[in-house]
């Protein structure tokens, strides 16, 4: 028996993801080219917090490495967005 | 101390036995801001001597959680006022201030969790907190939490009379609980209501 699929969730635009950033962390000003640690400060504790969240939107582990790529806020609105339509290729 | 010496490791945060140099640590992080008034002491200050003495009160089993990546304590676990006759004993947990927003942290308290069905035979586990505090984390009766009880304006805190909530969670809930799939990351969860209120909005828009 086939069951109603759940229609995919759009994925957020990036001014609106960038406010969710920033409210979630309680950061000031953010934008795309805000620098995670230089701009920001964000600590390693924090960064693990990031790594969480893409490692569930990836719905599977992700190499530590793949934090130390990641320099700037568009670089998360990149793998949040890389990873929301591998995952749902309709979205 | 290197973290893969302890049996209780996870993918970001690490437990293990409490030291003498973390009760500075614990101290200054129930002593100070508005957890002094809403945590354990409610507003009184215990000497240091009767401090570390009160931190093991009718402690069974009591961790540090700390960080993975940098060593840093996050927090920690206890399990107290335990009832081996009749299976059940108590919860408390502590996320230091800078740490409570950052939801990996609580895979610490899921660790102490798991540790607790496996190294005692509890049935239940309890968790006593105030109504400020619940509404916090009341999010946790997703997670197989159940409110057993209030007592209605039991408690004098922050300047009013405040509502003590019991929760409990049973073995099977637990169980029941690892096998469902929730997101953990606080801030991906904010992002799927995002998402899931502009599907609402589209949806009104297209009927």
């Amino acid at each position: 028996m086939m069951s109603a699929a759940k229609p995919p969730s759009p994925i957020l635009g990036s001014e609106c993801f960038v406010r969710v950033f920033r409210e979630y962390f309680d950061f000031g000003y953010v934008d795309l080219g805000s620098r995670l640690a230089e701009d920001l400060a964000m600590d390693s504790i924090m960064m693990v917090e990031l790594l969480l969240f893409l490692e569930e939107l990836a719905e599977r582990p992700l190499p530590d490495q793949l934090l130390a790529e990641i320099k700037v806020v568009s670089d998360i609105f990149h793998y949040y967005q890389l990873f929301s339509s591998q995952n749902h290729p309709e979205a | 101390m290197n973290p893969s010496e302890y049996p209780l490791v996870g993918r970001y945060v690490y437990l293990r036995p409490i030291e003498n140099r973390d009760y500075e640590v614990i101290q200054r992080s129930e002593l100070a801001g508005t957890t002094a008034l809403l945590y354990r002491h409610y507003g009184t200050t215990p000497s240091p001597d009767h401090f570390v003495s009160s931190l093991w009160s009718g402690v069974l089993a009591q961790y540090m959680i700390c960080s993975i990546h940098s060593n840093a304590p996050l927090g920690m676990a206890t399990c107290y006022g335990a009832d081996m006759k009749n299976g059940f004993a108590y919860l408390a947990a502590l996320i230091f201030a800078p740490y409570r927003r950052q939801a990996f942290v609580h895979e610490g308290i899921e660790l102490f969790i798991s540790y607790l069905w496996r190294a005692f035979p509890f049935r239940k586990l309890y968790a006593e907190t105030i109504e400020p505090n619940f509404s916090k984390f009341s999010s946790v009766t997703d997670i197989g939490w159940t409110v057993e009880g209030r007592l209605s304006d039991h408690q004098f805190v922050n300047g009013q009379y405040v509502d003590k909530v019991i929760l409990s969670l049973t073995r099977e809930h637990w169980s029941e609980r690892l096998t469902a799939s929730s997101p953990r990351s606080g801030l991906l969860e904010r992002v799927r209501t995002l998402e899931n209120g502009s599907s609402i909005l589209e949806n009104r828009n297209t009927t």
